[in-house]
């Protein structure tokens, strides 16, 4: 079993030696330094640091824990923060989890179940349509002959209702044309709603079960509340940077690099291409609980 | 322990020696072959403009080690400029007719909780996507579910996982070919964009657009001329335990050219630096885990059986 602080010390004191020169550091603007270093006669210097990498002393290593505060806090339009948010929908996701988990096999089953209802109530709804179709050619063909009063108003109000139905139609108005089929429902004595519940009680369609229609409520919630977090997190970014007095590279930056140096502190992680400046260990090492508040 | 640590930093330092000069101004990429000469593949100065099938010469040195069904792995030491001198290129290859994806949330209460190791007995798994603070950037779909909305970018590329087995790469960002479909049963965005269409490199890669020169250890996701996955992640090769994990590597562009010359048509790197991690099982399914410094929220798993 690997003894982390030891394995530390080794890459501590490998980096410190010749070697420093090949494994340098991670987010340097690294060509010039790299071509010097490749052939391992020069002994380099402490990172390079320049206008987006940051040389994190006490004085930046304290504005970025101000920074990654002020990030942490931001609040979104609903007044909670990422984290809050990412924390709710997560809650959300394990309970709809949890509720599917206790009735795995029942939505399958409900599902096959209602997949064969429903394509009852479409071939009920087609033998109706079908049925209503036929009395309708019946009806027309009632109408040769002698032109009655009643019959001159069914074709006015089916010929202005049929021209609705086409003009809604060509101008994609779908309020428009379900009113202008609803018209000729009605001049037909068609009753679609009847039509349908009565071929879905032919069918014998289930109404979804109260544990399923939460676990998808709770599903559909928790997306809502992921999709507000990543918004939160996009605004807070510039948030944190801002007070932590920095250009957003500089915070991104100064942010990784800290987040390596507490990853490294952890059990088990050796060895780091962030090499960091004596300054920095000091300074970071020092506010490492407070980091660990945001990296840990 | 003092000894030991003498060994290490003799072995670093000899390490650093045998590293050689290179030019002065054209970056390349090299297999470090056994003999420890250097085979170039790729030139800055020569860098193709689209790659039209993988470099001979650096396919004749990947031995491909089976996997799992459906997997297969290498390792390949190669060379690159400076901090680069010395890595390890860790490959699979992966036939999606073979095996069965997952795309996996990783993230717990309000942190990112995924590791290669929840993934022991996957055939394969690395992290998916791009991570911006906890959440992956952009479209992800779970389950046939949409979780997240796509992202914009031009230098974007999304996986799509069909419910039939099927693997599309989609170029760009726009997904809406795909978006709300039911048949799409996972899918993920990341960026940048490594290779388009039949091998292109974009431009944004060739003229300086993005940053050329940060080095960083990376992970790159492709599609071959065959219809594979192809898996490519960069090592450090330092004779420490454990210091492979140092994030240092290759630039866009130099990842770019790898994956090009391993024969992908289509490729975009995934979260690369403390983020990237990998594990592969091989033939008797026991694990290889290369292991990150973050915990990611998102991953790609991989099993066999269709």
């Amino acid at each position: 079993m690997p003894r982390p602080s030891m394995m530390i010390a080794l890459a501590a004191l490998a980096l410190a030696s010749v070697a420093q020169a090949q494994i340098g550091g991670i987010r340097r603007k690294v060509r010039d330094a790299g071509r010097q270093a490749v052939t391992g006669q020069q002994r380099r210097p402490p990172p390079q640091f320049d206008n987006t990498m940051l040389e994190l002393n006490p004085e930046v290593v304290a504005r970025l824990i101000k920074g990654l505060e002020a990030r942490s806090t931001a609040r979104g339009a609903g007044g909670q923060t990422a984290a809050q948010l990412r924390t709710r929908s997560s809650a959300a996701s394990e309970e709809a989890a949890n509720i599917n988990n206790q009735h795995s096999d029942d939505r399958a089953h409900w599902v096959d179940a209602n997949n064969t209802a429903e394509s009852c109530v479409s071939d009920e709804l087609s033998k109706a349509n079908e049925q209503h179709m036929q009395a309708m050619q019946q009806r027309f063909m009632g109408m040769t002959g002698v032109n009655t009063p009643e019959k001159m108003k069914f074709m006015q109000d089916w010929t202005a209702a049929g021209q609705e139905a086409q003009q809604a139609a060509a101008a994609n108005d779908t309020a428009g044309l379900r009113r202008a089929q609803e018209k000729l429902n009605k001049l037909m004595g068609v009753d679609a709603r009847a039509d349908t519940a009565k071929a879905r009680a032919t069918c014998h369609v289930t109404p979804m079960p109260a544990w399923m229609r939460r676990a998808d409520s709770l599903a559909a919630i928790s997306d809502t509340l992921l999709v507000r977090a990543r918004v939160v997190e996009d605004s807070s970014r510039a948030v944190g940077s801002g007070a932590a007095g920095m250009t957003p590279a500089q915070f991104a930056m100064a942010a990784e690099r800290a987040e390596g140096f507490v990853a490294i502190q952890k059990p088990g992680n050796v060895g780091s291409g962030y090499v960091f400046s004596s300054i920095e260990e000091q300074a970071l090492s020092a506010r490492l609980v407070d980091l660990k508040k945001y990296f840990g | 322990m003092i000894g030991r640590s003498a060994c290490c930093v003799a072995a670093v330092a000899l390490f650093a020696a045998a590293a050689g000069p290179v030019g002065p101004d054209d970056a390349t990429l090299a297999l470090r072959l056994q003999s420890g000469a250097a085979r170039v593949f790729w030139r800055e100065s020569h860098a193709p403009v689209r790659w039209t099938a993988a470099d001979a010469s650096l396919a004749a040195l990947v031995t491909w080690h089976p996997g799992q069904r459906g997997v297969e792995w290498s390792t390949l030491p190669i060379a690159g400029q400076g901090e680069a001198h010395a890595l390890t290129l860790v490959l699979a290859r992966i036939d999606p007719r073979s095996v069965s994806f997952d795309l996996v949330w990783g993230m717990e209460r309000d942190r990112a909780a995924w590791t290669v190791d929840r993934a022991a007995d996957a055939a394969l798994a690395l992290n998916a996507g791009m991570f911006v603070e906890q959440l992956p950037w952009g479209w992800v779909v779970l389950n046939g579910r949409e979780r997240l909305a796509p992202g914009h970018g031009p230098l974007s590329s999304a996986v799509v996982g069909l419910a039939d087995g099927r693997v599309v790469w989609v170029d760009g960002d726009d997904v809406s070919t795909w978006r709300g479909r039911a048949d799409v049963r996972f899918a993920f965005q990341s960026y940048p964009t490594l290779l388009v269409g039949d091998g292109a490199v974009p431009v944004a890669l060739r003229d300086g657009a993005i940053n050329d020169t940060h080095r960083d250890a990376r992970l790159a996701l492709g599609l071959d001329r065959q219809g594979r996955l192809l898996v490519a992640m960069t090592r450090l090769d330092v004779p420490i335990p454990g210091a492979d994990r140092i994030p240092l590597g290759l630039t866009v562009p130099e990842m770019a050219a790898v994956m090009g010359a391993l024969g992908a048509r289509q490729a975009m790197l995934l979260d690369g630096g403390i983020s990237a991690q990998v594990t592969i099982s091989d033939s008797t399914g026991q694990p290889r885990a290369w292991r990150g410094l973050r915990k990611v929220p998102l991953a790609l798993v991989a099993r066999a059986g269709p």
